[in-house]
This record gives C-alpha cells, sequence and structure tokens, in this order.
C-alpha cells in the first residue's frame, strides 16, 4: 500500500511540474457568485475558448485557472444564471470576479451530476454523484406539504427510503448510519424529525445539495455508502429579504440581509403548532374524564450563519443549526386521593456549529480553515406515582435514558490549481468523539422505606480520528479525465489504534458518438456504527464507536457505467455497482434496546454485499420536464450468530425500485408537478409456523408456542408505491411574491405497509374469533395546502 | 381578503367530502400469512445414565392456527446407529404431568462415548425428519462441594453453593449443563427435584430450566474451571442436604445452541424492542432438538 501511495504521488507531482516547464502562464482566479445577492455560487464553469480548456469554483465559490500568455476568452456560467463572456490579453496574474445575473426562472425540475464544462453529463468525471438544485426540490410535491430535502434525494435511483414516512436514506444497500451528512461541514448524526417523516433540513435555509454514492473522492471519509454534502446560504450581501411559509404541520421563517458593507447573514426557523392548537381540546378531554394532563409533539429547528470578507483574500463564516422533537404525555387523576400520575417524554435533538476561515495564499492555492462542533442527544423519561395532598407521602418511580454523541473537529483544506489540467486537493482532518452509549438512571421515593437512587451507565467513550488525504482531478489526455487520491485515517480508542490508507479512483473516457464510458474504484472505513432495531427511523438507535473488541466497518465499491446527452434535451445514463461491506454489527437474538449490560456484549458482526443497476432518463427542457429512474438491485447480509450462519436479505433489500418525476408548465403562474413511486416491499421476520417445545424433564413446557422463524428475513411485505399530485399559483407583486401550493399526498390512497401485527377478529356467524395477520399502513390519501411569500 | 373568499367556499367542499369517507382513511388491511408447511416437530432426549430415550412428537401449526390436538400418533421412530437399526420406540399415551410419547425404555440401548446415533421419524403425510446427536465423552466432576453460607448478600443474609470444579479437554469445543437437585425417597417413585440455581460466572447462563446452567468451554479451553452454582440458603443440619446431588452434563453443541435459543425466545416473548429469536434446530425436514447427554447424578460433599 506504501508503495502504490509513493507511485501515485510521483506521478501527480511529475505531471504538475511537467505542466509548469512546457510555457510561461499567468493565473486567472476570483470568485463567481450571484449578482444579486453575492451568494457564492458552488461548482459554477469557467471556460476559456481560445485554451479549450476550464474549471470549476470550489465550495466558496473560489475558482482559479492557469492559462498561457496571449488572448482569452472566458465564460462563466452556471444553471440558472445568465452567462458573462469577456475577452482580454493575459500578460500577468489577474484576479476577476463574475457576479452572474439570475436569468428567468427555470421550471423544469433538473437534476445535475456536476456542473462542470458546458454542463453535460458526459463531461464529468465523477460518477455516482447528483445535484438538486433546491428551487427545483421546493416544486415536488411532499406530505403535507412539508418540502424535504432527504424526500427529494429518495427520489433518485440508487437511494431508497426505508418505507413510510421514513426519512432515512438507504444508499446502494446500505444503513443509514454509512451516510455521511454534512451541514456546512458538520457532521449531522440523526436527521429525522417526527420520527423520520421528515429531515432536519429547512430548504429555505439551503443552497447546495449534493450527494455522493459512489467513487468517493478521496477529500470524504468516515463512512461507507454515502456522503451528502449539504451547504447553507451566506445571506444576501446587497438588500434585506425574507420568506416564509404557513402549511398544515409547520411554519417557517427566513430572514437573510446585510449588516454591513462586508457582513451578512441568515437566519430561519421551523416550528410545528399542532400541539399548541390542539393543547385546549386535549386538557379539555382529559378534564372529561376527571384527569388533568395533556398531551403533544412538537419539533423545531433553527439555522443561523454569519458571514464577514476582510478582504479580497480573506472570508470568515459562523453557522450554527439548532433542532429538537420532544413527544410527552402527562396525567393525573383530579379527585382521587391518593392520584395516580404518570408522566412520559421522548426527545432528541442536534446542535451543530461551524467556524470557517477561507484565506487566498495564492491566485493558485486557496486555503480553508474549519472548526466544528456536534451534540445528538436523546432521551427518554417515564415517571409514575401517587400523589397526596401532604406531599411527604407521595410515592414515584422514576427511570430516565439518555444517550448521545459530541464531537469537536478541525480541518484543514487546500485547493491548488496549477494548471487547467489539474485540480488538486489535500487536507488534514482531527476530531475527538465522545459516545454516551446509554445511562439508566433511577429513582424510586417511598414514605414508608429509604429513597432508593441508581445510575447505571454504559462507560461513556472518548476517541480521536485524524485523516488526511490527497486528490487530483486531471485531464490526463483529450477525451480522458481521472480523480485519483488517497484517504488515510486513524482511529485511537481505548488503547486501542485503527489504521486505514484507502485509495480512491474514478475515470471518465469520451468515445466518438458522444458517449462516455465512467468507471470507479474506492475503499471506506467507518470507525462509528448504528447500532438498529432496523425500525422506522426511531431515535432509539444508537451511535457507537469502533472499540478495542468491536472493529470499524470497511467497504470497497467498484462501478462502471455509461452517459449521454441526447438533442441536448434528454440526459441518459446507466450504472452498475457491486459493494462489499465487513465488520457490520446487529444485536443478537433476543437483544434490543433498554437492556442493562455492556452493548459490546449484545451484538454481533458480521458482513454484507450489495450490487445493481441504475438506469436514469432526464428531460430537461421544455414545457414537460422530469426524470425516470429505475434500479434493479439486491443486498444480503451475512453473521456468523445469526440466522445460523445463514445469508439473508438485508431488510430494506428492494429488488425494484422505480420513480418517476415530471413537471408541467401550465402557464407562466401555474405549475403542476406529480410523482409516483414504486417499490418492492421490505424483507421482515415475522414466522412462518408455531409448534410446542418440550425441554427434558417433560414436565416444563416452556410458556407453551414457540414461533418458528426459518430464516431471518424471509417475509416480504406487500410492495410499496404512491402517487403525489400539486399544483402551485404564483402571483409576483411589487414588493412581494406568494404562492399557493394544493395537493394530495397519495392520491390513489394506496394502503402502504407500515408494520404487520396478528389480531383476532370475531365472526358474527359462527360466535368465534380468528387470528389473522394484518398489515398497518400509515397515511392515506392527505391533500395539503401550503402558503408561502417572498420579498 | 377576496382570495381567502374565493377560497373558503373549495376548502369547505374539500372538509365535507373527506368527512364523509371512513373507508377511505382505514389504516388496516388483512394480508396473508406466510406459505407453511406441515412439519413433524421432534424433541428427543437421551443420556448415558441409562434413563428412557424419550421422544414429544407432534406436528407445526401454520402462524395463525390453533395448537391444540396437534400431537403425532401411529408414528414409526428409530434409532439407528450407523446403518444399523437398534430399536422401535413405543407410543406411550401420557398422564398430566409426563408429555413424551414415544419412548425407548430405560437400559434398552447402551449408548457408546464417542458415536453417533440417528432418530428416524416417519408419519402419514410428513416428509420422513432424521436427526443426529453424538454422544460426548466422560468430563468428570472434581469437585461438588456443599457451602451453607457461600454467597453473602446485599441485605447480610447469605445464600448457599454448591462449588464444582472440572478439568476441561484443551483444543476441543465443550459443552456441559450442570444443576442441583435434591434426591427425594420418600416416596413410591424417588426421583430428583430440582432447585432453582444461578451463577455469577459469566462463563455460564441460565438455560431453558431455571434449575440448570449451561456453560461452553470459549472463556477457559483446556484449563480447570471452578465456580459456584448458588442456591437458596439450606442449613446443614436441618434440610435434606444429605440427599443433595448436582446434575452433571456434557452435552453436544447441537444441545447447547437449543437450551441457549429457547432461553431467549422465552425471554424476548412480547418485547417489542427486541430482535426475534431463531431458537436452533438440528432436526432435518422438521423442526427440534435430538441430543444424548453424558449425564450422572454427582452427590455433593459436606
Amino acid at each position: 500500500m506504501s508503495n502504490l501511495l509513493i507511485r501515485m504521488l510521483s506521478l501527480v507531482i511529475l505531471c504538475v511540474v511537467g505542466a509548469h516547464l512546457t510555457a510561461q502562464t499567468y493565473t486567472i482566479s476570483g470568485y463567481i457568485s450571484d449578482k444579486s445577492s453575492d451568494e457564492m455560487l458552488i461548482s459554477a464553469n469557467l471556460y476559456d475558448f481560445e485554451s479549450s480548456s476550464g474549471t470549476v469554483s470550489n465550495t466558496y465559490g473560489f475558482y482559479s485557472i492557469t492559462l498561457p500568455i496571449g488572448d482569452v476568452r472566458l465564460r462563466a456560467s452556471f444553471i440558472g444564471y445568465t452567462d458573462i463572456n469577456t475577452a482580454f490579453t493575459l500578460s500577468q496574474d489577474t484576479t476577476i470576479n463574475f457576479p452572474l445575473p439570475s436569468s428567468v426562472e427555470i421550471d423544469e425540475v433538473v437534476i445535475t451530476a456536476n456542473k462542470a464544462s458546458e454542463g453535460r453529463i458526459e463531461e464529468r468525471t465523477q460518477m455516482s454523484t447528483v445535484e438538486v438544485p433546491i428551487t427545483q426540490i421546493k416544486k415536488i410535491p411532499a406530505l403535507l406539504g412539508e418540502v424535504d430535502v432527504i424526500k427529494a434525494l429518495q427520489l433518485l435511483p440508487g437511494v431508497q427510503s426505508g418505507g413510510e414516512g421514513s426519512s432515512g436514506l438507504y444508499v446502494r444497500g446500505g444503513s443509514p448510519d454509512q451516510n455521511l451528512i454534512l451541514l456546512d461541514g458538520v457532521p449531522v448524526y440523526n436527521a429525522n424529525h417526527l420520527f423520520g417523516f421528515f429531515s432536519v433540513f429547512n430548504a429555505d435555509a439551503i443552497k447546495d445539495v449534493k450527494l455522493i454514492k459512489g467513487g468517493f473522492p478521496a477529500r470524504y471519509g468516515g463512512r461507507l455508502s454515502s456522503v451528502l454534502e449539504i451547504n447553507l446560504k451566506e445571506g444576501n450581501q446587497n438588500e434585506f429579504h425574507g420568506e416564509g411559509a404557513i402549511g398544515l404541520v409547520a411554519s417557517k421563517l427566513t430572514l437573510e440581509g446585510p449588516i454591513s458593507e462586508n457582513t451578512s447573514f441568515i437566519i430561519s426557523g421551523r416550528r410545528t403548532y399542532i400541539d399548541l392548537l390542539a393543547k385546549p381540546f386535549i386538557q379539555s378531554g382529559f378534564e372529561e374524564n376527571g384527569q388533568v394532563g395533556g398531551t403533544g409533539y412538537y419539533f423545531y429547528d433553527l439555522n443561523a450563519k454569519v458571514n464577514h470578507k476582510f478582504s479580497d483574500k480573506d472570508r470568515l463564516y459562523i453557522s450554527t443549526y439548532t433542532g429538537k422533537d420532544k413527544f410527552y404525555f402527562d396525567s393525573k387523576e383530579l379527585n382521587d386521593v391518593p392520584a395516580d400520575a404518570l408522566e412520559f417524554g421522548l426527545g432528541w435533538g442536534n446542535l451543530t456549529t461551524a467556524i470557517r476561515w477561507n484565506h487566498l495564499i495564492t491566485p493558485k492555492l486557496f486555503g480553508n480553515l474549519t472548526a466544528t462542533y456536534s451534540n445528538y442527544k436523546f432521551n427518554v423519561l417515564s415517571k409514575f406515582g401517587e400523589e397526596y395532598s401532604n406531599a411527604s407521602l407521595n410515592e414515584e418511580f422514576r427511570l430516565e435514558y439518555d444517550s448521545g454523541i459530541r464531537d469537536y473537529a478541525l480541518k484543514l483544506d487546500f485547493d491548488y490549481l496549477p494548471n487547467p489540467n489539474h485540480f488538486l486537493r489535500f487536507g488534514i482532518n482531527g476530531i475527538n468523539h465522545k459516545f454516551n452509549p446509554g445511562t439508566f438512571d433511577l429513582q424510586f421515593t417511598d414514605p414508608d422505606s429509604p429513597d432508593f437512587s441508581t445510575t447505571v451507565n454504559q462507560d461513556k467513550v472518548e476517541a480521536q480520528e485524524i485523516s488526511a488525504y490527497l486528490e487530483d482531478d486531471m485531464q490526463l489526455f483529450d477525451g480522458f479525465k481521472m480523480n485519483a487520491g488517497v484517504h488515510t485515517s486513524a482511529f485511537l480508542v481505548e488503547g486501542k489504534k485503527y489504521l486505514s490508507v484507502q485509495p480512491r479512483l474514478s475515470m471518465r473516457y469520451l468515445l466518438n458518438n458522444g458517449i462516455a464510458m465512467k468507471g470507479s474504484f474506492a475503499t471506506m472505513n467507518q470507525y462509528i456504527h448504528l447500532l438498529s432495531n432496523e425500525g422506522i427511523g426511531l431515535p432509539t438507535d444508537l451511535w457507537l464507536p469502533s472499540t478495542a473488541k468491536v472493529k470499524p466497518q470497511s467497504s470497497w465499491q467498484a462501478a462502471a457505467g455509461l452517459a449521454k446527452t441526447i438533442n441536448d434535451t434528454y440526459e441518459v445514463s446507466i450504472e452498475g455497482y457491486y459493494k462489499k461491506m465487513s465488520n457490520l454489527i446487529a444485536y443478537q437474538d433476543g437483544s434490543g434496546l433498554f437492556e442493562f449490560g455492556d452493548w459490546q456484549d449484545r451484538i454481533v458482526t458480521g458482513k454484507g454485499d450489495a450490487y445493481g443497476i441504475e438506469v436514469f432518463i432526464q428531460k430537461k427542457k421544455g414545457r414537460i420536464s422530469g426524470w425516470i429512474g429505475y434500479t434493479w438491485s439486491q443486498s444480503n447480509r451475512q453473521f456468523d450468530e445469526l440466522n445460523f450462519g445463514k445469508e439473508f436479505p438485508y431488510t430494506y433489500d428492494r429488488r425494484h425500485d422505480i420513480s418517476a418525476v415530471v413537471t408541467y408548465k401550465i402557464s407562466d403562474k401555474l405549475d403542476f408537478a406529480g410523482t409516483w413511486v414504486y417499490g418492492t416491499g421490505n424483507a421482515i421476520t415475522i414466522g412462518n409456523s408455531q409448534y410446542t417445545a418440550l425441554y427434558d424433564s417433560g414436565t416444563f413446557d416452556n410458556g407453551g408456542s414457540y414461533t418458528y422463524y426459518e430464516n431471518r428475513n424471509d417475509f416480504r411485505m406487500n410492495a410499496y408505491h404512491r402517487m403525489d399530485v400539486g399544483v402551485t399559483y404564483t402571483r409576483k407583486k411589487k414588493r412581494w411574491d406568494s404562492v399557493w401550493a394544493i395537493g394530495a399526498y397519495n392520491a390513489y390512497n394506496r394502503k402502504n405497509p407500515f408494520f404487520i401485527f396478528t389480531d383476532s377478529d370475531f365472526n358474527q356467524n359462527t360466535g368465534t374469533n380468528t387470528r389473522v395477520l394484518k398489515q398497518a399502513s400509515l397515511f392515506p390519501i392527505i391533500p395539503y395546502i401550503n402558503y408561502s411569500f417572498k420579498f | 381578503m377576496k382570495y381567502f373568499s374565493r377560497l373558503y367556499i373549495p376548502l369547505m367542499i374539500i372538509v365535507f367530502t373527506f368527512s364523509g369517507c371512513e373507508d377511505t382513511f382505514e389504516t388496516t388491511l388483512e394480508i396473508n400469512p406466510p406459505k407453511h408447511t406441515d412439519r413433524l416437530v421432534v424433541h428427543a432426549y437421551g443420556s448415558t445414565n441409562g434413563e428412557d430415550l424419550k421422544v414429544h412428537l407432534t406436528q407445526s401449526s401454520g402462524l395463525l392456527e390453533s395448537l391444540q390436538n396437534n400431537l403425532i400418533s401411529k408414528a414409526t421412530v428409530t434409532l439407528w446407529k450407523d446403518q444399523v437399526q437398534l430399536a422401535e420406540l413405543e407410543e406411550v399415551s401420557f398422564g398430566s404431568n409426563y408429555r413424551f410419547n414415544y419412548i425407548l425404555p430405560e437400559g434398552t440401548i447402551v449408548y457408546e462415548k464417542g458415536a453417533t446415533y440417528r432418530l428416524e421419524v416417519e408419519a402419514d403425510g410428513f416428509e420422513k425428519a432424521i436427526g443426529t446427536a453424538t454422544v460426548p465423552g466422560d468430563i468428570p466432576l472434581l469437585k461438588q462441594k456443599f457451602e451453607e453460607d457461600g454467597t453473602s448478600l446485599e441485605s447480610g443474609d447469605f445464600n448457599s453453593e454448591v462449588e464444582i470444579e472440572f478439568q476441561d479437554p484443551a483444543n476441543e469445543e465443550n459443552f456441559y449443563e450442570v444443576g442441583v437437585t435434591i434426591y427425594i425417597e420418600n416416596n413410591s417413585n424417588p426421583y430428583f427435584n430440582e432447585i432453582y440455581t444461578e451463577t455469577y460466572d459469566p462463563a455460564a447462563q441460565q438455560g431453558i430450566s431455571y434449575s440448570n446452567l449451561i456453560v461452553n468451554d470459549l472463556s477457559f479451553d483446556g484449563n480447570i474451571k471452578n465456580f459456584p452454582l448458588v442456591i437458596r440458603k439450606f442449613k446443614e443440619e436441618e434440610e435434606d442436604v444429605d440427599n443433595m446431588f448436582v446434575l452433571w452434563r456434557v452435552t453436544s453443541e447441537d444441545h447447547y445452541l437449543f437450551n441457549k435459543s429457547a432461553r431467549k425466545h422465552y425471554d424476548q416473548d412480547g418485547n417489542p424492542f427486541a430482535s426475534p429469536v431463531q431458537v436452533f434446530s438440528n432436526i432435518e425436514n422438521g423442526i427440534g432438538i435430538f441430543s444424548i447427554m453424558n449425564e450422572e447424578y454427582v452427590k455433593v460433599s459436606l
């Protein structure tokens, strides 16, 4: 592995030095931004027609291109914006910024896989990557009218939802913990609101969304299956603006604007209010039953960011996200003495903060230093007791459970563009993790006996993760591009050291007929595990570290595909992949959450694989636009201690997955959008038969019947399919715009499976009870109406 | 304001329309249960202690069916070694306490240590079920000492314990089952009465019977193993400690896995957070367990 690393480094250095020696060159650099708001544009194109070479802007809108002395003809372009062209004679290092004006709003739903060069899919080196414009996410019909980033990504091939309502991402047979979700560079550990029905990402605060499913560039690491990079807006540098929405579930408001000539801000908040509206009715209901109490659920999230430009070379960003979900129930009898009192609460939330400093070191070298903090917590409280008028007689039993994960991190990243044929990235990152795998706090008070209080801890674990990377995005010769790199990492925990060297490679070769052949190979390591009951993304899933006993997960993935743009209108791609994973963890048979004892003794380790083919056809232009994605895939798991060592289907093994999205611009004010999704049912374990077991004493029948599970996950729930439709009516006024959105989720009322249970049905004719198997569904047809405004 | 009035009527229509559609919002649906094939369920136990080979033979039911009246009668149950049939078991009708319905009377077979036996079960309408069991070799107890106040409790009281010790053979997987019993002899039909037994040693865990512990040698392979069997307080001079025995079994891996998984299945029953438990089975074309244990009752020393 070290020889490979040395050879790769040597090749990179030779290419760079060689390029320098051939001709006198100068560097043009600067920023590409939105003219009206000064928001930096990520992956905007800059192309020189004289040298037929180009580059793209980085995450901070910075670009750099080194060209030979002489005439240059530059065009800066970005989807949704008007191009800027400029021509001049290059005779020295030059700084040019391109503030692009917004063009007429694009109404078709357009998914682009990178925006390099002329924006065509066959031009991009990177495969298995999609970027979803946020303006398009907002047009897709959504559950209860709540636009959701994750739900939009689930409409893409190779990306699945866990089930009805779930906002978990299952990418190419991987589990939700295998997705590196970055919000302005900070990892988010539980991206679910409302038990997984919505994600924590407020679309109004987001600038850019990128999902990488394979062929991971070396700058990313720490997760096996995907990287979801979400960047927040910086705030309008020039004018004060706001937008908001009033919906059936939640309302939100976003404000942005300049603080000073060089400083801008954005703040965006969202909260549900069903609990507040229903409170009086619920209280009244309790009183009618002789009780006082309440129940409800709420969530909120808040994004805030400040951006300050010290000079053309230095910028500082400070961003923060906080969000919380809370479900509560409490009741107390009004007239009884003693009064039975019950309280139950379930809550979870994230807090993330990032401070980033950009510095332009030279026109070719851009640096970024980031310090981040991330904290995820989950809490369950259960309390019941008897209350007397004399409080000293009260009895109470209280059980509280906490778990969570906290990270501090420091990252240093560099972008180096020595010439148009190379874009080097390198950097180093250090994270301090602190895991709380679970703490039980038990208290019992009784006037007749001594108070009892105890805390049972899973040992908190502190670990350090250090990584470094080097990658080069290069054009080797005409038609052939390659991104090659290496990601190295170390994880130190409980006196144990894990080391990893992960080569990464992706390539694109353009055939004469305009078809691009692409291939990639990547190895990944993951030092964090999510121990899941494989339910619906409940916060009861536990984040746990690799330890001296539990090794890190690892994977390798190979992918190959073809891509082509047809008639400048249709983008077609077909991609096949194979992924192998090892050191996956799962609960032992019979184990689950809320058990005492070391979690490491309740798990088993095993391996998995996933393979499939993804087809994606997108129409980009015209009044009618949209896409169809189809995935055929298979995903399996094998644990020596589960299913008697036999391989079994992963719960989210989905043989067929189809997504279709269409938008139709009826008029300047009226738009229609529809989606249809289909997926093979989840694989679950419910048993095939039942029988009576008997132990050797002959007299003890072990409680009667046993359920026979021939194989794990051998029962398929019914297929899932659903159509959503929506119409938006936009009115543009002098000072503000308004949009009414009306539609229906699950328009043809499909009863999609949520979970399976056994029940007894009473037959009135025979007077007997019959046991039946039933499927519970969650969402019938749900109409929605949503009003949003922008000023 | 005029926009609200334009919307008001359509909104009211939508609300009244959906409020009349209760069936539209029905959220449960009956579905077909998993396909079920009737299988023979065989729980067969033999021991080197001269006891009967006893078989409980039933059939499985579908997930939603009743388990009543599922005993199998008129089946042919035979015991084989190599290709030679050794015996055919008799069908018996059992009383309320003894539930095995096919037995090979005590003393019919002397099991050879290390030999492999095959149990074949044939019944009309079922595929032939076959179970295989290898008789474990002898691993004697070296010590089984009773201590009246062996284990101290937080309350200041004591539980009794029987400390056992044995030499585990090296470089092979060995499995054990152990418990404490009292021999009841003031009875026309003397028997061993099992006592609830537990331990704090991590190498052992509760088996499907509350009175027995199951052990595997993963943590002490090839070493002398010593650990206490903790029982309720027995007063040596007042209680029948003179008739206290250790039930000592050397068992097969199949027996251990069945015991462990059956215990887990029983414990997790009804827990929505627990993952389902597959109970181990070594019956080909069927469900259940066939096990021959190397068993002895060893009198405790005082």
